[in-house]
């Protein structure tokens, strides 16, 4: 159900809310338009005059403040949060407040031109394609990409600068150190992989420990670098594959 | 009218297989026993729930519903340790239900029923029945919680399946006939399920009792499994989810 109210005063609003919201706070949505000011306390010190904003009051406790424009809130309370309700010399102020760390939120209303309240359901998980996890499964998946030959024979393998994204052994034996990344390929990456080779050659310059690094995109710059560390490359398509199964409803099933 | 005294246990058992679902239901009263209906706000699972009223140590009530806040309850139950006695009692004048756990008194303000919907169980085609233990269900899922979210189901005439597949890791459930209470189906069915959704379901079936599940293609499943020492009976639905390759 959900339930508005426009253009009212603050003692309107406030009796809204403590029907339609405050009652269950934890299961309804409020949204509120209006002319407010907003004075923040907490990790540091923020006010904000005057003016007319959206402002959301989420189920698990956060708070919103949207400006008309710009994507960021201009002010918020973090989940967990909590709004308590009053009018005082006909304005409606909201308190949010946080304990750890301890924050402050007060929201102070001169016009209000609308006032919603609803319960939403949403139990779906965004789901998102090509992050380094997926270039690093499609290369598990898939070693033949790299080359062939290439067994891959752990996962994030712990070595004294770091994380290992991938290793394995060539088709001679020799150990493999791949470092992964989603996008481009940076000169600190170079950097990771050259320690990582390091880590595995435990400091013996003879030894024979194969670095490559994989990305979308390497340019030319860190092509070179890796040269000069006779450090390798490869280019990997990154595949973008976003599960197309889907959740049916038992209203679905209902006319059957 | 209504008035009952319920080992907490029984009333505990209510609450389990309700609130995971529904957070706000209409209880069916009538001289016989209590019953539910009620489909989750997603509609993707539907909660059937009948309790005779001999599993109630007393019971005297005329036809009426409840609205009930199952999160409340379910935290004025905690109140409460195994083996405590309730005593459960409607106040007509209030709209409140008056629940008694020894020397305490809670009351307990109830939702009206005028919004609250009748859903109706649709009529399907699931032609794979299994009966099995719950123990043995509860580690294939326990298992599957760690791979994915979603897990399949496959009963064909020899076996029942479970499969769940994540990103690099599997697993499988494979009981064959023998080790099943019971296997019966006239052909393959394979569905997929939310594990979030069919994990809550089995839950509440403890140790070797039994659980039987309806399953079809494609279609949604059907769990039933007896609770209140046997005077009650649930029975689930869940919707698949489909892969559309």
């Amino acid at each position: 159900m959900t339930y508005s109210i426009l253009n009212t005063t603050s003692s309107n609003a406030l009796k809204f809310i403590e029907k339609y919201h405050k009652s269950k706070a934890d299961k309804t949505i409020l949204l509120i338009i209006g002319d407010c000011m907003i004075d923040y306390r907490g990790r540091a010190r923020s006010f904000l005059d005057w003016g007319e904003r959206i402002i959301i009051i989420k189920q698990d406790g956060s708070v919103l403040v949207h400006q008309p424009i710009m994507r960021e809130p201009v002010n918020w309370q973090p989940s967990g949060s909590k709004t308590d309700f009053s009018v005082k010399d006909e304005l409606l102020i909201l308190r949010s407040h946080h304990t750890r760390p301890p924050e402050k939120m007060k929201t102070t209303f001169r016009a209000i031109k609308l006032v919603a309240a609803s319960k939403l359901y949403d139990k779906a998980k965004l789901l998102i394609s090509g992050m380094e996890t997926d270039v690093v499964n499609e290369i598990i998946s898939n070693p033949e990409a790299i080359e062939d030959g290439l067994r891959i024979s752990k996962r994030e393998k712990h070595v004294k600068s770091g994380m290992i994204d991938l290793f394995g052994y060539d088709c001679n034996h020799i150990p493999v150190v791949i470092e992964v990344k989603r996008s481009l390929a940076t000169i600190s990456a170079v950097q990771q992989l050259r320690m990582y080779v390091n880590d595995i050659k435990k400091d013996v310059d003879t030894a024979i420990v194969r670095g490559i690094l994989c990305a979308p995109r390497i340019p030319d710059m860190v092509k070179k670098l890796l040269n000069d560390y006779d450090l390798e490359w490869k280019e990997v398509e990154r595949q973008i594959v976003l599960p197309d199964d889907y959740q049916k409803t038992l209203k679905e099933f209902s006319k059957q | 009218m209504f008035n009952a005294k319920v080992k907490s246990e029984v009333l505990k058992g209510i609450i389990d297989v309700t609130s995971p679902l529904v957070n706000e239901v209409k209880l069916n009263i009538t001289p016989k026993g209590i019953s539910l209906r009620a489909v989750d706000p997603a509609h993707v699972a539907m909660v059937d729930l009948e309790v005779n009223s001999k599993a109630f140590e007393e019971f005297n009530a005329t036809e009426m519903e409840l609205g009930i806040d199952m999160d409340k309850l379910g935290s004025i139950m905690r109140l409460s340790s195994s083996g405590d006695m309730i005593t459960l009692d409607y106040d007509e004048e209030s709209n409140r239900l008056i629940v008694k756990i020894g020397n305490l008194i809670r009351k307990m303000g109830l939702i009206d029923t005028a919004g609250m919907p009748d859903p109706k169980m649709p009529n399907l085609n699931l032609p794979g029945k299994v009966i099995l233990k719950a123990s043995e269900l509860n580690q294939g899922v326990r298992a599957s919680e760690a791979v994915s979210d979603h897990l399949a189901l496959t009963v064909d005439k020899n076996n029942f399946e479970l499969f769940a597949e994540g990103d690099t890791d599997t697993v499988n459930l494979k009981l064959p006939k023998d080790l099943l209470v019971e296997l019966n189906t006239s052909s393959k069915c394979k569905s997929l399920f939310s594990i979030d959704y069919f994990s809550n379901m089995i839950k509440p079936v403890r140790g070797d009792d039994p659980i039987t599940i309806m399953i079809g293609n494609d279609n949604p499943i059907k769990v039933e499994f007896d609770i209140a020492e046997k005077k009650g009976h649930v029975t689930y639905l869940l919707a698949p989810r489909i892969e559309s390759e």
